[in-house]
């Protein structure tokens, strides 16, 4: 049996401490910044979405354009793909090859389950008239929805491109470092929606 | 500094989410699916927006430290890691704040107390 076909590897040692950031890699700690700064383009567009909206006394109500049932459920898988997200990081610290793919690919199918609730969104608004140029709401929504949709089609490719290589036998050494930097992304994706659920879909 | 000794010195915060953490993973995933199905529900009642509104900011953010703390595992990482991550928060806060009395006060008309600066 070859090295590949093997189910299960040894569990990955954990990296060394350094002073300053403990166990925490480069590769992690660059993560960690490049999310920083992720999250404030995103929090400009809120503030953005804010200010027009405090400004306008004809903003209509949220719940009364946007199907809200629809989009709690669109919410509910995005929570549950991290959930799925740190299953699969638990059996790449174990060194579980097979179900660290299994994982990551349940977690991407969450994301792609998300991504045909959001086409499927757009189309229906747009054909209930609520389209881009057509008022600041319309326009607020889609810049930010749309972003963070980009975000999530990223974050799938991200999470098929790392199943593929744990499929090859790389990414558990180093403690799961990857694997572990994949999902930073991914809970990012899921931690701005839970954001932007609440400020642009449920905020009365 | 030895790496002996970085090592040692770095031991009690080394608690990585190498260990099984599958329980409060669980525990997490219910509670933010229970505060999500509040939030909603609180979006359909009669309550005054106001109040609405600071209920659902103060779920949304709680989630958000969840997915931050457990699934991110900031609460397992070194204290300057979890600088790194909400430091820069407070400062954008701030900038929040300005920009948006700015924008009020440009929306009401009236002028900002530091126009003639």
């Amino acid at each position: 049996m070859s090295a590949r076909s093997e189910a299960t590897y040894a569990p990955a040692p954990a990296p060394h401490a350094d002073p300053t950031f403990g166990t925490a890699t480069t590769g992690k700690v660059g993560m960690w910044i490049f999310l920083v700064t992720d999250a404030m383009t995103f929090g400009g567009l809120l503030l953005a979405y804010g200010i027009l909206r405090a400004g306008n006394k004809e903003w209509p109500a949220p719940t009364s354009v946007l199907g809200i049932p629809f989009t709690a459920v669109m919410t509910f898988v995005l929570i549950v793909s991290s959930l799925t997200m740190v299953l699969g990081l638990d059996e790449a610290k174990k060194g579980n090859r097979l179900g660290t793919v299994k994982w990551l690919l349940a977690t991407a199918g969450g994301g792609i389950f998300f991504l045909c609730g959001q086409v499927y969104e757009y189309r229906h608004l747009i054909h209930e008239g609520f389209t881009l140029p057509s008022g600041n709401f319309p326009a607020t929504f889609y810049v930010i929805t749309s972003f963070h949709g980009a975000h999530v089609f990223t974050g799938v490719c991200y999470l098929i491109l790392t199943a593929f290589g744990v499929w090859r036998g790389k990414h558990l050494e180093n403690g799961a470092n990857f694997v572990e930097i994949t999902g930073l992304f991914w809970h990012f994706v899921d931690l701005v929606w839970i954001l932007v659920f609440t400020l642009v879909y449920l905020i009365p | 500094m030895t790496e002996h000794a970085v090592a040692v010195h770095a031991a009690p915060e080394m608690q990585t989410p190498h260990a099984d953490h599958r329980r409060d993973y669980f525990r997490i995933f219910w509670v933010l699916l229970a505060l999500t199905i509040l939030e909603v529900g609180v979006s359909y009642t009669k309550i005054d927006k106001r109040i609405i509104s600071a209920v659902m900011i103060a779920l949304a953010l709680s989630k958000a430290s969840f997915v931050g703390l457990y699934y991110m595992h900031l609460k397992y990482e070194k204290r300057s890691l979890l600088w790194l991550a909400f430091l820069p928060l407070p400062l954008a806060g701030f900038y929040a704040v300005f920009l948006m009395l700015d924008a009020f006060n440009l929306l009401r008309g009236v002028p900002v107390p530091w126009a003639h600066l």
